[in-house]
């Protein structure tokens, strides 16, 4: 079956086009969502969102349109939007995890302390660094920049998706990558 | 750890090669010598080559139902809430009628229990009678603008 065949069959109330077209996108989805939150439940959720969505407003989809496209853009905003509406409840979630971890590191310390582990705090604190450092990105950036380093989108589907030209696309993703990297030596100035 | 004679930006440029040939083998040779950027620029690359650590999600085999069940949901709070207003219209008239027959009937009442002389009597009836359904129109209209 081809999107568009999927898409006439969902407008026609058609389950089964519905199933097929979750099957064959849900990985895009779920994906663009945790490239962005980094958080496999939360990014679950909001998959589940941006499909109820298509379903309910698949009449609103341009025919010449293409499907993967439109998953992207309602992926992206509705992630942001979330990202938006609880920035002030995954602080606070920052700052427990924060304490339980250094708690769990304790323990874990404790019964073994080998080079190993410490490699993989290491890791994992480079990890988080580079996260904190892509998320300080303006909105634009942060959405050209995911989908390109995180996603592997094209620059050419990149301006389909945020409907800007390619050259601003590129702006947007050198700028932000220079920000990111600057961002990263500022953390690793102060130790 | 700080150092005075190469800026952040330098390194940057450097790790990224935007820089021309000259200046390029100019910073190579400070970072191998300094042991301040050499700390920034090894731990910006170890940093940000983690961007390329690609870490595909499995997707959840039971997703659809779960997408379907929450159709389902969102379809019946949408018929309830089709339902709801046309249950309050009714509600609404019911107490208006209500009000009306109660109003009547006490006036009625009040009439016959008292018995002044007949023609002042029924001008007073009258008259209560007219304000008494002039109020009550002014609640229906305002009830039909309030619905509106
Ligand atoms: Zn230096």
């Amino acid at each position: 079956m081809t999107d568009k065949e999927l898409i006439e069959g969902i407008y026609n109330n058609d389950q089964s086009s519905f199933r097929i077209l979750v099957d064959k996108y849900q990985s895009l989805v779920l994906n663009t969502c945790h490239s962005f939150l980094h958080d496999r439940t939360i990014a679950e959720d909001i998959t589940q969102e941006v499909f109820i969505e298509v379903f309910l407003s698949v009449h609103k989809f341009k025919k010449e349109a293409k499907l993967s496209t439109w998953l992207y853009r309602v992926s992206v905003n509705k992630t942001l939007n979330y990202i938006r509406d609880n920035k002030k409840r995954s602080f606070i979630r920052n700052i427990e995890n924060y304490f339980t971890r250094k708690e769990d590191n304790f323990s874990e310390n404790a019964i073994c302390d080998s080079q190993h582990s410490e490699d993989l705090d290491i890791q994992e604190e480079r990890i988080q660094i580079l996260h904190k450092s892509i998320n300080a990105l303006s909105k634009n950036q942060k959405i050209a920049f995911t989908l390109s380093k995180l996603e592997n989108l094209s620059y050419q589907q990149i301006s389909e998706v945020m409907n800007l030209s390619l050259s601003s696309v590129e702006g947007l993703i050198h700028r932000a990558k220079h920000n990111v990297q600057n961002k990263i030596l500022g953390y690793y100035e102060k130790k | 750890m700080k150092c005075k004679l190469v800026s952040k930006e330098k390194i940057i440029l450097y790790y990224n090669n935007e820089l021309s040939p000259l200046q390029n083998e100019e910073i190579k040779n400070h970072i191998e010598n300094c042991e301040a950027c050499f700390h920034l620029y090894s731990n910006l690359e170890m940093t940000y080559d983690l961007i390329n650590i690609k870490d595909s999600l499995e997707t959840n085999p039971f997703l659809f139902t779960r997408i379907s069940q929450r159709l389902v949901d969102i379809k019946n709070r949408e018929n309830q809430t089709i339902f709801q207003p046309i249950y309050h219209k009714m509600a609404q008239a019911l107490v208006f009628s209500f009000v009306v027959i109660i109003g009547l009937l006490g006036g009625i009442l009040l009439g016959s229990i008292e018995k002044p002389e007949d023609y002042e009597q029924s001008s007073v009836l009258q008259t209560t009678e007219f304000y008494f359904n002039d109020l009550e129109q002014e609640k229906m209209e305002a009830l039909l603008i309030n619905e509106e």
